[in-house]
């Protein structure tokens, strides 16, 4: 049995086998795919999900006649994604290990394991609008609330505002579905589906620094020196930045509500 | 609202809210001023993003050209009396013959009043057609003599 935490996925996936019988292979990704797919096509199908397409241009016109711009910077839906098996697997590793505070114990809620883990991992199923304003990510999240209300799905709000400059607001929508079993029946879970909003200068940091945050969640190692003080590091540059674009976009806003004003 | 001022909003992306803006307009001049309005145009452009953006919704009558500036966002009317009353006007326009619009089709018109009044008008793509009809209507025609 392993005591000391996994330090990386490949001793993560061995401490699964070992201490919890869990045997990652081709079949747990073949499975993960239909049961993935299936989530994500109940998704597209629900009502929810049908009403927000046919709302999105009336959400849009309804901002632009409040304040004269427009909401999305896009003017389709966009692309719902499905998170890859090995991001999945990684996310259960960030889960069970490194975030666990109670390590060997298991984390607040349990372990996160085939059994559960359709539930517990709450953004299988994803997609991120960009707006264009600040204002933007509330005036939106509002709407997404109401329209959850009007099809009865409970949904929760977290705006995000991360040391590293990361700020974006992620509406997770507790819905259910019929996922396959493994024995051809289908079973009904409970699922949170990830709406994430950021806006359009928060967009343009999050593809340059991806990469970068992907690499630095695949292992346990820390720093030395925290990145705060590394002003060499790659972290030292984009973490500020985020936070820099954050500040500078309040202040687009009040340029804007100034304006509005005269 | 005539079928005709439904289609052409409709066809300029004028629909749901906005079409809701349009319809205020146009029931201002004609309820409340009691003016009969024989045409309307939408002034557009295309912003560097790529985004249609919409300024004034102009109205139109034999005797008059009316606009409702700012139209989405604002409630500000006004009229004038143009029958035989313009003095000059000036054209322009890329990528548009008169005869067929592109996706980079953009016209403006400005025309001058013998009172000094004056007005700017702009067409991005198939709205193009819309303001040439529009010129030769009610300012070619208007020209005083």
């Amino acid at each position: 049995m392993y005591k000391t935490k996994p330090k990386d996925i490949e001793k993560y996936i061995e401490w699964l086998k070992v201490n919890h019988s869990v045997n990652i292979s081709k079949k747990n990704r073949n499975y993960y795919e239909s049961v993935s797919n299936k989530i994500c096509s109940d998704f597209k199908t629900s009502s929810f999900w049908s009403s927000l397409i046919e709302q999105f241009n009336h959400i849009n016109q309804e901002y632009y006649l409040a304040t004269g711009f427009n909401l999305f910077v896009y003017d389709y839906i966009p692309k719902i994604d499905i998170k890859s098996f090995d991001s999945f697997l990684l996310k259960t590793y960030r889960k069970n290990v490194i975030n666990n505070m109670n390590w060997p114990s298991e984390p607040e809620g349990g372990w996160i394991l085939p059994s559960n883990w359709y539930s517990n991992v709450n953004d299988i199923v994803r997609t991120c609008f960009v707006v264009k304003y600040l204002d933007g990510v509330q005036f939106f999240i509002e709407k997404l609330q109401s329209l959850c209300k009007v099809c009865n799905l409970p949904c929760i709000v977290d705006y995000e505002a991360k040391e590293e400059g990361y700020y974006a607001a992620h509406t997770y929508i507790k819905t259910y579905s019929n996922i396959p079993k493994e024995d051809w029946d289908t079973k009904e879970i409970e699922v949170l589906v990830e709406l994430q909003i950021t806006t359009q200068l928060q967009e343009v940091i999050r593809k340059l620094i991806h990469k970068y945050y992907e690499d630095r969640r695949k292992n346990l190692t820390k720093d030395e020196l925290k990145w705060q003080w590394d002003y060499k590091s790659d972290e030292f540059a984009t973490n500020y930045l985020g936070h820099i674009l954050h500040y500078v976009e309040g202040m687009i806003m009040a340029v804007r509500d100034r304006q509005e004003e005269m | 609202m005539k079928k005709e001022f439904e289609e052409y909003l409709e066809k300029i992306g004028i629909t749901e809210l906005f079409f809701d803006k349009a319809v205020e307009v146009l029931d201002f001049y004609e309820k409340t001023c009691s003016i009969e309005i024989t045409d309307i145009f939408v002034s557009d452009y295309v912003d560097h993003d790529g985004e249609r953006k919409y300024e004034s919704m102009w109205l139109f009558s034999p005797e008059k050209i009316m606009e409702a500036k700012n139209f989405l966002n604002e409630d500000n009317f006004d009229a004038a009396t143009t029958k035989n009353n313009i003095i000059r006007w000036e054209l322009k326009k890329t990528e548009y013959d008169f005869l067929k619009t592109t996706r980079d089709s953009r016209m403006s018109l400005v025309y001058y009043q013998k009172n000094m009044l004056e007005g700017s008008l702009k067409a991005s793509q198939d709205n193009c057609a819309a303001l040439y009809k529009i010129f030769l209507k009610y300012i070619l025609s208007n020209m005083c003599e």
